[in-house]
């Protein structure tokens, strides 16, 4: 008997359930950054990807920080509604 | 500070974009709100989804981009090929080519072969050539080329003067005499016989004695029966000439087409015809002798004669 049958698989590369989460997540990321506006997907990949300060990225747009910071919250309300189910 | 006002500044608190007083009061509430703690749970977790998911650039893409960057500039720093062996010998004598000099010297080198081209092409042109080699002598073969003169040069040499006739073409009246000889000439020499039938019907419009000889020497010599054809209808016109009538005779008895020797006994004896000289008249008894076998010919000879009552009994 292969007692190793019967030990969970930790690795989630190997996990084809996970797998297939994982690549469902990832189409819904990809989705949701596409029907951003240019400019909420900008600010949002600023802050979240490589995180810059809102007041940085308001001077890199020509924007004030309070304008950028509206910006980040209308996207991250579209990223939680549109994640909400995979959490 | 409520639920709402807490959810909504959850990603910013998040991001630590919030003043110390919001953050201050945001914290104080979510101790004491179990609702606003799951929205804060929430909101991690999708927070981290994207940061685990999220993978637009390639892993490898820093690697692969430094491996760019060094090929690039290994490619760049590579050193340059060597100088042509040729610069380098220029170089020895202390003359650098740039450039334009070198344009300057490939356009002073097509202007010479033009040069030499149009000299050598020239000079081929020209009767009396000295240049034998063997692209030269290929390119006078044709056939209004012709050989002038041979001399032996060496073992295996030979010196070759070669006329080359040039095409030109000529217009003018028939009367002009460079014109009346090219066209003597044509009816004696050239090659195609259309050429000559069409020289000796322009001819035939003609007068004088030299016309009369190239007649005759057509009619004697000429190969082509059509030819010799024309130059009866142009004898026509010198029927009393002895030289003609020593043609015709040599026609009758020598031709081998019977339609030239039918056309020569017409001109000779023409149906009709009155005061037959006693010279023709021996002539024509020649003629009987001398073509036995030809029927046309012996009946117009035998007419002819029977009008000067002449004694049959004599042929």
């Amino acid at each position: 008997v292969d007692r190793f049958q019967f030990v969970p698989e930790q690795r989630a590369d190997v996990d084809p359930q996970r797998q297939l989460m994982s690549a469902e997540v990832n189409t819904r990321i990809q989705q949701v950054l596409g029907e951003l506006t240019p400019r909420e997907r900008v600010v949002f990949e600023m802050r979240h990807y490589q995180g810059m300060r809102l007041r940085a990225i308001g001077e890199s747009l020509g924007v004030t920080e309070e304008a950028a910071k509206n910006c980040l919250f209308r996207a991250t309300q579209k990223m939680r509604a549109a994640l909400g189910d995979f959490v | 500070m409520n639920c709402h006002a807490v959810q909504t500044e959850l990603s910013a608190y998040l991001y630590g974009e919030l003043d110390f007083a919001s953050e201050e009061a945001l914290e104080t509430h979510l101790a004491d709100c179990a609702f606003c703690q799951l929205a804060l749970a929430r909101e991690k977790a999708w927070h981290t989804t994207l940061n685990s998911e999220y993978r637009d650039v390639p892993l490898d893409l820093l690697s692969t981009a430094r491996q760019n960057l060094r090929s690039s500039l290994t490619g760049e720093s590579a050193p340059k090929p060597a100088r042509a062996p040729w610069r380098n010998w220029m170089g020895t004598f202390g003359f650098s080519p740039t450039r334009w000099s070198l344009q300057v010297a490939a356009a002073s080198f097509l202007v010479f072969v033009g040069f030499a081209g149009a000299r050598l092409i020239d000079s081929n042109s020209l009767p009396g050539a000295s240049e034998a080699n063997g692209t030269l002598a290929a390119s006078v073969l044709g056939s209004s080329s012709r050989v002038r003169d041979i001399q032996s040069n060496g073992p295996n040499g030979v010196r070759l003067i070669v006329e080359q006739i040039r095409e030109q073409e000529v217009n003018g009246s028939v009367e002009d005499d460079a014109i009346r000889q090219l066209l003597l000439n044509a009816s004696r020499e050239s090659n195609d016989p259309g050429i000559r039938v069409d020289s000796v019907e322009i001819l035939n419009s003609q007068n004088g004695s030299d016309v009369r000889d190239a007649l005759l020497y057509s009619i004697r010599h000429d190969a082509n029966a059509a030819v010799r054809l024309k130059a009866l209808e142009g004898l026509s016109r010198f029927p009393a000439d002895r030289n003609t009538r020593d043609a015709l005779k040599f026609v009758l008895q020598h031709d081998a087409n019977p339609g030239v020797r039918s056309a020569a006994i017409d001109l000779l004896a023409p149906s009709g015809r009155t005061g037959i000289t006693p010279d023709l008249a021996n002539t024509l008894v020649e003629i009987m002798r001398g073509s036995p076998d030809d029927d046309y010919v012996h009946a117009r000879c035998f007419e002819v004669l029977r009008t000067l009552n002449t004694s049959l009994d004599a042929y």
